[in-house]
C-alpha cells in the first residue's frame, strides 16, 4: 500500500488543456479546471487502484470452531485449585453429605472459568490494545475468572453484588496493595505486559481470577454446550495458517492442540480438557510470552 | 548442755530448713502454677475447638428446619427451574417464611438467613444490615458451592456490605445446607450467627477463662466468667498480634505458642477454623486468658488453707505423724533443758540461798552442776578475797590451823576439826560423832585406826581437788566457824582405842563397822569443830575415800572425829618416801580388802587409784599444811574403804 500511494504521487503530472493554434478558446473556470483532468490522469488513478487491489485487499479468511468436552477431571481439579489456595489446615469443622441425596462432582463453568486462545505457530507482531473489557464482582466470585486481552488493555472490575471487594493483583502496581470495590462501584485497571496476572481479594480469600495478557493470539472464554460438560468457542475471521489452541483453567494450560487454518470457511477441532496425558503447563508470569 | 545444744542446733536447722522449703516452694509452687496453666491453656483451645465444632454440628442440624420447609424448597425450585417467572411476591413470600423459620429456631436464630438458588444468587434473607441490593450471590464462598453440590458446611466469613462504610466488618459462623426439591438440588440455606459478646461469654464460662475474639487488632468481643475474675484489658490482649499474624508457623498451625501478658496472665492464640482466619491483616482468631495466680508470700501456704484442710491435714497420717514429731521434739527438749538448764539452775539457786543465810561460807563446787562450777569457784574466790582484804584491813593474820585448833599436845598434832571435805550434802566442819556407847572392840591393826564413831557415820563426800573450793584452811574471821579451843571431846571413847592401832584387831575388816555407830551425817551438822579434845579418846576423822567408786566417789572423803592423841601418833608415822611403793601398798591392801568383802575389784586400776590418792592428798596438805597423808584401809559397811590421815611434819 506505502508503493501505491508513492506511485500515486509520482504519477500525477500538470493538467493541461489543449488549445488550437492562433485560436484562443475561452471556456469558464470550471471546465476549464475538469478539462486538465486527462488521460494520464485516469490512467494513473487505475494503476492505483490496481495496485491496491493487490497490496491492501485480505486473504481469505476462516471460522473455527472449537468444541471442548470438559472431563470430570477438571471439576476435581478446580476442587484441587481451590484447596491449594485455602492451604492445607480444614477451614471447616463439617462438611458432610446431607444423607438424601447423592452429593455432584465439582462443577466448572467454562463461560466463567475457562479460556480459550489461538496462538499463531509462527508469531507476530504485537496486537494493538484492545477495547476496554468488563469484568464483574459477583457471587463472591470474578465473572469471568480469566479473561484475555492484549496488552495496554483497560479492564473494569464492576462490583454487581452485595458485598465489599478488595481486589488486589501484586503484579499490578495499580491494585498491589488492594483495591476497594463497594456494592455498585467499579474500578479500572491497566495490563500492560504480557503475562498471567493473578486476581485475589483480600476480604474473601477464597476469590481468584486471572488476567491472560498475551499480543499474539486471540483470546475468549467459551460458551456453555448444549449438553452438560460441553463447551464451544468460535473464532471469526482466522487468517489461514498454523496455530496452537491453548486452553486455560485456573492459572495453568491445562490443554493445546495445533491446528492449521486454511482458506477453508469454517475449521472444526474437538478437545478434552484437561488432555488425556498432557501434562499441565504452568502458566507464564509476567516476564514471559504467553503461550511460549 | 550438750543435748540442749544439739537439740537448739537441730531446732534451728529444722526452722531454716522449714524457711528455706517454704521459700523454695512458694518458688517452685509459682512454677508449677504457670506451667499448669500454660498446660491448661492449650486445654482450653481444645476445648473451644470442640466447642466450635459442636455448636457447628448443632446450627447445621438446626438448619433442616429450614431446608425442609415447603415453601422455602418451592420458591427455591422456581428460582432455579424458572428463574423467568420468579416474581416479587414469591421473594416477600420466601423472606416472610425464611423469619418465621428464623424465630423458630429460637436461641439459635440466625443474624443472616439467607436462601440461595442453584446458581448461589440470593432469592430472600433474613439480614438486618445485609446487601442493600436486591439480588446478590453467595455461591462464591466454599460452604454455598458445596452445599448446593450437596454437603453440609460450616464457615466463618467477615462480611462488609455497606458501601458508605466498606470497612465495617462484621464476622460470622456460618452454617450451609442445601434445599432438595424432588430429588434435585434446587438452592441452599446460608445460616449465620455473629461472634458476638454473647457468644463469647458462653465459650468464658465454660472455660472458666477470659476469651477475646479478634479480627486482625481488632477486637470483635471479649468475655470473662465472672466479675471477679482477673481478666486482662482487651487491648493488651490484642496488642501482641503485631507480629503474631504475620508469623508463618502461627498461621501454618492455626495457634501461637503461650505468650505472656505482664507478669499477671498468659495467653494463647489461636485462629478461628473459617474462611475468616485466611484474610490477611485482618485474620478471625480468639485469644485464651488466663491469670498466673502465684503466691506473693511463702505465709499464703498457711494463710490461704481453710480451716477444712487444716482438719483434713490433722487427721491424715502425715499430719499425725507431724504432730507426734513436734509433741516429740518440744518433750526431748523440755528434757535436755530440765536436765541441763533447769536442775542445774536450781542446784546453784538453793546454795546461793544457803550461803545467802549463812547456812554455809562457801559455795559447795560440787554441789553444783558442772555448768555452774565455774561460777561457784569464781563466788568462793571472791569471798576468799573480801575475807582477806578484811582481815588485812583489821590487821589480823590467817587464822592458822594451831589457831583454830587451839594449843596442840603434839607438835604434829593433827586436828581433825578442820580436817573436813565438802560434800554434796554440807560444807560444815563436821561435829564430833556422838558420844556412842559401843562394847569394847578390838582396836584394829594399825594403821587401820579404830573409828568408833566417825567413818562409819561419815558422810559420803566429794573430795574436791586440791586448793579448789571446800574450806579454806583458816577461816577468817567474821565467818562462821568455830574456833578450835571449843572443840568438845569425844566422849565415852576409851582410852585405850588411842594405842589401838598399835594393837593388831582380830578382824580389821569388820571391827571398824562395830566401832562405827551411827551418827550424824557430817554435812548434816553444824559448823562446829570436830569434837576433839586433848585427853579424850583419839578416835578422829579422817578423810576416806572409795577408790572403787566411780570418779565422783573417788573424790568422797569421810571425815569423823579422831582423837588427837591417836592422830598424833599417827601423823607422827612415817610415811614411806617412795610414793609409788607406798600407794602400790595401799593399792594392794586394798584389793585384799575388797576381795575379803566379796566386791568386785576387776574394775580397780592402779593409775586411777594413785591418782585419786595423789588428788586427796594434794587436797588435804594444801589444807592443812601437813607434810604428807596416810592412808589406811578399812571396811565400812562391809565394803572395803579408805582413810587419809594428814600427817604433821
Amino acid at each position: 500500500m506505502f508503493i501505491g500511494w508513492a506511485s500515486l504521487t509520482l504519477v500525477v503530472p500538470k493538467p493541461r488543456i489543449p488549445v488550437a493554434r492562433g485560436s484562443v478558446l475561452r471556456m469558464p473556470k470550471e471546465v476549464q479546471m475538469l478539462c486538465r483532468i486527462s488521460v494520464r490522469h485516469v490512467t494513473g488513478a487505475l494503476i492505483l487502484l490496481v495496485s491496491m487491489a493487490v497490496f491492501v485487499a485480505p486473504a481469505a479468511a476462516a471460522t473455527v470452531n472449537i468444541t471442548l468436552t470438559l472431563t470430570p477431571d477438571l471439576g476435581q481439579r478446580a476442587e484441587e485449585v481451590a484447596q491449594k489456595q485455602r492451604g492445607q489446615a480444614k477451614r471447616y469443622y463439617w462438611r458432610v453429605p446431607n444423607g438424601a441425596v447423592a452429593t455432584e462432582a465439582p462443577r466448572v463453568n467454562p463461560s466463567r472459568d475457562l479460556a480459550v486462545i489461538l496462538e499463531s505457530a509462527d508469531g507476530g507482531s504485537v496486537a494493538p490494545a484492545g477495547a476496554t473489557k468488563v469484568v464483574k464482582l459477583q457471587g463472591a466470585r470474578l465473572n469471568p475468572s480469566v479473561i484475555v486481552v492484549t496488552p495496554h488493555t483497560n479492564i473494569r472490575f464492576r462490583n454487581d453484588d452485595g458485598l465489599v471487594y478488595e481486589l488486589r493483583c501484586p503484579e499490578n502496581s495499580a491494585m498491589a496493595n488492594g483495591q476497594v470495590v463497594p456494592p455498585g462501584r467499579e474500578a479500572e485497571f491497566s495490563f500492560d505486559q504480557v503475562g498471567v496476572f493473578e486476581i485475589t481479594d483480600r476480604r474473601l480469600p477464597h476469590l481468584i481470577g486471572y488476567v491472560v495478557v498475551v499480543g499474539t493470539a486471540y483470546g475468549l472464554n467459551p460458551a456453555a454446550g448444549a449438553q452438560v460438560g460441553q463447551s464451544s468457542v468460535s473464532f471469526t475471521d482466522v487468517q489461514p495458517g498454523r496455530y496452537v489452541v491453548k486452553v486455560f483453567h485456573g492459572g495453568e494450560w491445562v490443554a493445546q492442540q495445533a491446528l492449521e487454518v486454511t482458506e477453508t470457511e469454517e475449521v472444526g477441532l474437538q478437545m478434552r480438557v484437561p488432555a488425556d496425558g498432557q501434562q499441565h503447563e504452568q502458566a507464564a508470569g509476567v516476564d514471559a510470552q504467553a503461550g511460549h | 548442755m550438750f543435748v540442749s545444744k544439739f537439740w537448739f542446733t537441730l531446732l534451728a536447722l529444722a526452722m531454716g530448713a522449714a524457711i528455706a522449703a517454704l521459700l523454695l516452694a512458694r518458688h517452685s509452687h509459682n512454677l508449677a502454677l504457670e506451667d499448669d496453666t500454660r498446660a491448661l491453656l492449650f486445654k482450653d483451645r481444645e476445648q473451644v475447638w470442640a466447642l466450635l465444632k459442636s455448636e457447628s454440628r448443632v446450627r447445621l442440624d438446626e438448619m433442616l428446619r429450614v431446608t425442609s420447609d415447603q415453601d422455602v424448597m418451592r420458591v427455591l425450585e422456581k428460582a432455579t427451574q424458572t428463574p423467568e417467572q420468579m416474581t416479587s411476591d414469591d421473594r416477600a413470600a420466601l423472606e416472610a417464611r425464611l423469619r418465621q423459620q428464623n424465630e423458630n429456631l429460637e436461641s439459635f436464630a440466625g443474624d443472616l438467613l439467607v436462601a440461595v438458588d442453584r446458581n448461589g444468587d440470593a432469592v430472600a434473607h433474613v439480614w438486618e444490615g445485609g446487601p442493600q441490593k436486591a439480588r446478590y450471590g453467595l455461591g462464591g464462598f466454599p460452604a454455598v458451592d458445596s452445599a448446593l453440590r450437596g454437603f453440609m458446611q460450616d464457615d466463618v466469613w467477615a462480611l462488609s456490605t455497606d458501601p458508605g462504610n466498606p470497612n465495617q466488618v462484621k464476622v460470622f459462623r456460618v452454617a450451609c445446607r442445601p434445599v432438595i426439591s424432588k430429588g434435585q438440588y434446587v438452592g441452599a440455606v446460608v445460616h449465620g450467627q455473629y461472634i458476638d459478646s454473647e457468644f463469647a461469654t458462653l465459650l468464658a464460662q465454660r472455660l472458666e477463662a477470659q476469651i477475646v475474639f479478634f479480627r486482625g487488632s481488632v477486637v470483635l468481643s471479649s468475655a470473662v466468667p465472672g466479675p471477679r475474675f482477673e481478666h486482662v484489658n482487651e487491648q493488651v490482649v490484642v496488642s501482641e498480634l503485631t507480629g503474631l499474624l504475620e508469623d508463618e508457623t502461627f498461621i501454618s498451625n492455626g495457634y501461637s505458642s503461650i505468650v505472656p501478658l505482664g507478669e499477671e496472665a498468659v495467653a494463647l492464640y489461636s485462629l478461628i477454623q473459617g474462611e475468616a482466619a485466611l484474610v490477611e491483616g485482618s485474620r478471625v482468631g480468639y485469644a485464651i486468658v488466663r491469670p498466673i495466680r502465684s503466691m506473693d508470700s511463702s505465709l499464703d501456704f498457711l494463710t490461704n488453707a481453710t480451716l477444712e484442710e487444716w482438719r483434713g491435714m490433722a487427721i491424715s497420717p502425715p499430719g499425725i505423724a507431724l504432730c507426734l514429731s513436734v509433741f516429740l521434739a518440744l518433750l526431748l527438749g523440755y528434757l535436755a533443758f530440765f536436765f541441763e538448764h533447769g536442775r542445774p539452775l536450781r542446784l546453784l539457786r538453793r546454795e546461793l540461798s544457803r550461803l545467802a543465810d549463812r547456812q554455809i561460807d562457801r559455795l559447795n563446787v560440787y554441789g553444783v552442776a558442772r555448768s555452774h562450777r565455774t561460777v561457784a569457784e569464781s563466788i568462793n574466790k571472791a569471798i576468799d578475797r573480801a575475807v582477806a582484804d578484811v582481815a588485812e584491813k583489821l590487821g589480823k593474820r590467817p587464822a592458822d590451823i594451831d589457831q583454830i585448833l587451839g594449843p596442840r599436845q603434839g607438835a604434829d598434832r593433827v586436828s581433825s576439826a578442820l580436817f573436813t571435805f565438802p560434800d554434796a550434802h554440807t560444807e560444815d566442819v563436821p561435829p564430833p560423832p556422838p558420844p556412842p556407847a559401843p562394847p569394847p572392840a578390838p582396836v584394829p591393826e594399825r594403821p587401820v585406826p579404830l573409828v568408833p564413831g566417825g567413818p562409819a557415820k561419815a558422810q559420803p563426800a566429794a573430795h574436791p581437788p586440791a586448793g579448789r573450793g571446800g574450806y579454806p584452811p583458816v577461816p577468817p574471821a567474821g565467818l562462821h566457824v568455830p574456833p578450835a579451843p571449843h572443840v568438845p571431846p569425844v566422849p565415852n571413847v576409851p582410852q585405850h582405842h588411842a594405842a589401838a592401832p598399835q594393837a593388831p584387831p582380830p578382824s580389821p575388816m569388820a571391827r571398824p563397822l562395830q566401832h562405827a555407830p551411827a551418827g550424824p551425817a557430817m554435812g548434816r551438822q553444824p559448823p562446829v569443830p570436830a569434837p576433839t579434845a586433848p585427853g579424850s579418846n583419839p578416835l578422829a576423822a579422817v578423810p576416806s575415800s572409795r577408790p572403787d567408786d566411780d570418779d565422783d566417789e573417788d573424790d568422797k572423803t569421810e571425815i569423823a572425829g579422831v582423837p588427837e592423841e591417836l592422830l598424833g601418833d599417827l601423823g607422827r608415822e612415817d610415811v614411806p618416801e617412795d610414793e609409788g611403793t607406798y600407794f602400790k601398798q595401799v593399792f594392794e591392801k586394798f584389793i585384799d580388802t575388797k576381795r575379803q568383802c566379796g566386791e568386785r575389784i576387776d574394775n580397780l586400776q592402779f593409775e586411777r587409784f594413785t591418782q585419786t590418792l595423789r588428788r586427796n592428798r594434794a587436797a588435804l596438805v594444801e589444807r592443812y599444811g601437813c607434810k604428807n597423808v596416810r592412808f589406811q584401809v578399812y571396811v565400812k559397811d562391809g565394803k572395803a574403804a579408805l582413810k587419809a590421815t594428814p600427817v604433821r611434819g
